[in-house]
């Protein structure tokens, strides 16, 4: 809750002339407040309407969903806005009057399509709100299930306020009408998301087994969603262990010493198609086109040499991953919520063509892994 | 220690410390329900020839009455100078039209204030948007910086 300037000045001169013509002009100054920490917040908001207004909604007269309301003597203003998430309320509602006045967010309430009453989705318990005089807040209502908004064609909203000292009640009211067909509401639990991934390795087929059996595999992955299902990113992948052991001429390129040991690193970019079997639990393939580089990380090289790169080749790579949103946090700003997630899934590495020291290493590995990641 | 998690998260979006420019305002002047929720309250365009300033308002008739609102007045400046703030309606882009009673209208408008014009250092401006018998004013903060 920020302070307004509490009443609308008549300013009898203003600091600069103003000449309006035949006609003087009366100006009234609307106000000029503090700065501070308020700026993030303002800014959210402000960014909010610009990346959020719900497209559907917006009437031609201003281009937004935009209800100015003033009754029960207060100044109030509503716009639907959405996100992957959710679609929500924001209202602002600017108390001029003497007395301080409750919102009671708890009995909010939606009168969908004219007859089905429908209450806010609230992810955590709701509190009324004092404003006090000449003060005013903004804050955001979400609606109970973004799904069923395709189906909406008007919302009427209906805020409930108490005068504190009178104790008498008013509902302040804003009637939305759509202005387009929406036939499907995509939701997601996330638009962008960052994990981390490791695991065992499993198998391998074709000549790429004499590289021999890695031990684990580890690396990230970045994905970024233009909806729903489908989207596109990186990922970074660290194949450790390769020990040479089926090919004597692949060892004798290994630097000499007890322990023979090579590893991968795989970067390629990737496509994702995100397959929803329930709102937390998402189904993702994820093909990808990049490099490998497979360079002797044996110990007494790394001190006399460095790493020493023995072969990079173009790969294929696929993951299935079985994820699911488990958690989710509250933030401020614009996205106001982080999810946190766990996945389990398959890698398959895809060599068409590779060899060192003349041994061919086309063919494929595979492992397991396991995601820990969060989105928003 | 919530500001300060907004205050950092606003600083990271904006790779510096966002500066307030102008302020949330729901009014009533004049039977005129007014809000300036579409203004950028931190960031400016700015280029050699001046600051470029954009000031979008919501407005409401609170009449039941159809009126005349003329926006040719409108001007933007301080003691120093002031500048024609050049507005029109979102719709028809007409700077003077009737509105119908509890009609909802959008007004944007822009203007150029030039290097040295208002002040050589920091000023604070009035945004005065004439509608039909008064103009409604608001404020907005240039920098010395976005000059440069």
């Amino acid at each position: 809750m920020k302070k307004l300037i509490t009443a609308l000045l008549l300013l009898p001169s203003l600091t600069f002339g103003y000449t309006g013509g035949d006609a003087a002009l009366s100006a009234a100054l609307i106000g000029a407040t503090a700065a501070g920490a308020v700026t993030g917040t303002q800014y959210a908001i402000y960014q909010s309407l610009m990346w959020k207004e719900l497209k559907g909604w917006q009437n031609k007269e201003t281009g937004t969903t935009t209800v100015l309301e003033s009754n029960c003597s207060i100044n109030a203003e509503f716009h639907l806005l959405g996100d992957h998430r959710e679609n929500y309320l924001l209202l602002g509602i600017m108390n001029p009057t003497k007395d301080s006045i409750i919102v009671k967010y708890t009995e909010v309430e939606f009168v969908v399509n004219g007859k089905s009453n429908r209450f806010p989705g609230w992810r955590n318990q709701p509190s009324d709100r004092e404003i006090k005089s000449g003060w005013w807040e903004q804050n955001y209502v979400p609606f109970p299930s973004k799904v069923e908004f395709a189906d909406y064609e008007t919302v009427e909203v209906k805020i409930p306020l108490q005068f504190q000292e009178t104790k008498s009640t008013c509902t302040v009211t804003a009637n939305f009408k759509k202005t387009q067909k929406i036939h499907k509401e995509e939701v997601s639990y996330s638009i962008m998301d960052l994990g981390i991934e490791g695991g065992p390795a499993l198998f391998q087929t074709g000549p790429t087994k004499k590289l021999g059996k890695p031990d684990s595999y580890f690396g990230l992955s970045f994905n970024v969603f233009g909806n729903a299902n489908h989207g596109a990113g990186f990922t970074l992948l660290s194949e450790n262990g390769f020990d040479g052991s089926d090919s004597s001429r692949i060892q004798g390129k290994f630097s000499k010493g007890k322990n023979y040991q090579a590893n991968s690193t795989v970067f390629a970019f990737n496509y994702v198609y995100r397959h929803f079997l329930t709102n937390k639990l998402t189904l993702n393939y994820e093909p990808a086109i990049g490099w490998q580089t497979i360079y002797d990380s044996n110990r007494d090289n790394d001190n006399d040499n460095g790493r020493k790169e023995m072969t990079t080749n173009l790969v294929f790579t696929q993951k299935l991953m079985l994820n699911w949103a488990f958690a989710q946090a509250s933030t401020p700003g614009v996205y106001r919520y982080v999810d946190f997630f766990a996945g389990v899934g398959i890698v398959q590495i895809f060599v068409p063509s590779s060899s060192i020291g003349g041994e061919n290493l086309d063919g494929s590995r595979f492992g397991a892994l396991l995601r820990i990641g969060m989105g928003i | 220690m919530k500001k300060l998690i907004l205050l950092l998260l606003a600083v990271s979006c904006a790779n510096h410390i966002p500066t307030l420019r102008s302020s949330y305002e729901l009014g009533n002047v004049d039977d005129f329900l007014i809000s300036n929720i579409y203004v950028n309250p931190v960031e400016v365009d700015s280029n050699e020839r001046g600051v470029h300033i954009k000031y979008d308002l919501i407005v409401k008739n609170l009449k039941n009455s159809t009126r005349k609102v003329d926006l040719n007045r409108s001007l933007i400046g301080n003691q120093f100078a002031v500048v024609p703030l050049n507005c029109q309606s979102y719709e028809n882009r007409e700077k003077a039209f009737s509105v119908q009673a509890n009609a909802t209208f959008k007004i944007e408008c822009t203007a150029t204030i030039g290097k040295n014009s208002v002040h050589s250092g920091d000023a604070k401006l009035d945004v005065a948007v004439s509608l039909e018998k008064s103009a409604a004013i608001f404020r907005y903060v240039v920098r010395a910086e976005d000059f440069k």
